[in-house]
């Protein structure tokens, strides 16, 4: 996003409209601090300046990257839709991505509110690739080297965006163990990330949740469920 | 896309805050085809959403629509742009996904209860207190399928706002509620100069997901402005 000085009339009414904390004012004025701004354009979308003084240049390779991941308005050309992830255990009903006997994890990278650059996304693929499988339609994986967990491209390291969510599934008997290796990285993270654990039901019962609790993981009283009312059910 | 997880509150709080998130995978054309046109089944989810009180409800037409309990056209600004309710129901497209917002869980049950009846074929969502959601289907005569359970945030969790805002700000998935603009919000209830719902409104509208419950936004920024 940039800021237009011959609009803006410096009233920082857009100020609070930054999820990151972007917008600034210096000695010549209102500026966007350009690493900083992840191309949300919540501060656009918001009408906050009645100048009309925001605006958004075209994006090419890699800052392009800052959007697809950042606004919920662009439907990423990865999965074809809207957000930063797959449909996950949404549509599991009629996909089954999930089959009972696996997990999947959904590890959001920046959430809730900070940011991330793709190095701390990196850092936790390194981290799981080999002991997992990164789900195929995730736009990180298709940035990634599944073998290593390293990006392709070292260029996207200091993008930032939002949020990044690295998607993967492995067995139940390996869950505790991708559990153990994310504790161990997120202490070296310069950011946060809240994390998913997906599980098939067993009629009323979460199995895994007893073997989490057990291992001193405690999930959240509230999360989502899928009602099983998706057809043709699998 | 985990936007409707990861909501944070107290046990009472959540008491008072029920996603129904409404998909169909683009990756499953039978789910697209089951049972007739789609574009009817999703007429009918809409008026289905719509008829238990919701606080929040999204929906497709030419244009994205959406309703907030407390939104007014006054408060329309940027691509925020205010429904009513009868305008969602009219619709016949649906974006990847739909949401609706319910305050109570008898709300919910019905509104699964209608579902199971109907028979869209559509996958459904609930996103809520695990114990409550349990309980909703058993009194609708459905079974859990699958879960998703947030372990939390972890990292470097100093860089997190305080816990009252973190309420409100997680309330939208995609975090584009800033710290900010909730901390400014709770200055102006103090000091008079917008009433909560209004603020409620102000926060909620920055979530294009429309999945922010203004009722319970509205709750958590007056508790915060009294303390």
């Amino acid at each position: 996003m940039q800021i237009d000085e011959n609009k803006c009339i410096k009233c920082q009414t857009c100020f609070p409209y930054c999820p990151v904390d972007a917008i600034q004012i210096g000695r010549a004025g209102v500026f966007i601090d350009q690493n900083l701004c992840v191309e949300c354009a919540a501060c656009l979308k918001s009408g906050a300046c009645a100048e009309q003084a925001i605006y958004q240049p075209t994006l090419k390779w890699p800052r392009i990257l800052r959007a697809q991941f950042s606004d919920p308005l662009v439907t990423h050309p990865i999965t074809g839709i809207s957000g930063r992830g797959t449909a996950e255990m949404k549509t599991n009903d009629v996909t089954k991505r999930f089959i009972e006997g696996e997990l999947g994890f959904a590890i959001e990278v920046g959430r809730p509110g900070i940011s991330t650059s793709f190095a701390d996304v990196e850092q936790i693929a390194q981290a799981l690739a080999s002991h997992v499988e990164f789900e195929p339609l995730n736009p990180v994986t298709r940035l990634l080297d599944p073998e290593t967990g390293k990006f392709r491209d070292e260029i996207i390291l200091n993008e930032r965006v939002l949020s990044a969510i690295i998607e993967c599934k492995t067995t139940v008997s390996q869950g505790l163990s991708v559990l153990h290796r994310l504790k161990t990285v997120a202490s070296t993270l310069e950011t946060v990330f809240s994390l998913c654990v997906i599980s098939r039901c067993q009629g009323f019962d979460i199995p895994f949740k007893g073997v989490m609790e057990a291992a001193g993981f405690h999930p959240r009283m509230n999360g989502k469920t899928n009602v099983g009312l998706g057809r043709p059910l699998q | 896309m985990t936007h409707t997880n990861h909501r944070r509150g107290s046990h009472d709080s959540l008491t008072h805050d029920y996603v129904v998130l409404a998909m169909v995978d683009p990756a499953v054309p039978a789910q697209h085809t089951y049972c007739g046109s789609l574009s009817e089944r999703v007429h009918r989810l809409y008026q289905i959403l719509a008829k238990h009180e919701p606080v929040a409800l999204n929906g497709k037409d030419t244009l994205r629509k959406r309703y907030l309990q407390y939104w007014e056209p006054e408060q329309d600004s940027g691509v925020h742009q205010s429904a009513t309710i009868p305008e969602v129901t009219s619709c016949t497209k649906m974006e990847s996904v739909t949401h609706a917002v319910y305050t109570n869980k008898e709300a919910v049950q019905t509104v699964l209860s209608a579902l199971r009846e109907a028979d869209l074929g559509i996958s459904i969502v609930v996103s809520g207190r695990f114990d409550d959601v349990f309980e909703i289907c058993q009194k609708s005569g459905l079974m859990p399928h699958t879960v998703n359970m947030s372990l939390g945030t972890w990292g470097k969790t100093e860089r997190l706002p305080p816990r009252s805002v973190l309420e409100l700000c997680t309330m939208c998935g995609h975090a584009v509620i800033s710290r900010r603009l909730v901390e400014k919000m709770i200055a102006q209830i103090k000091q008079g100069t917008i009433n909560s719902r209004k603020a409620a409104v102000e926060l909620g509208k920055q979530c294009t997901c429309n999945i922010f419950n203004t009722v319970r936004g509205r709750a958590l920024l007056q508790k915060t402005a009294r303390a």
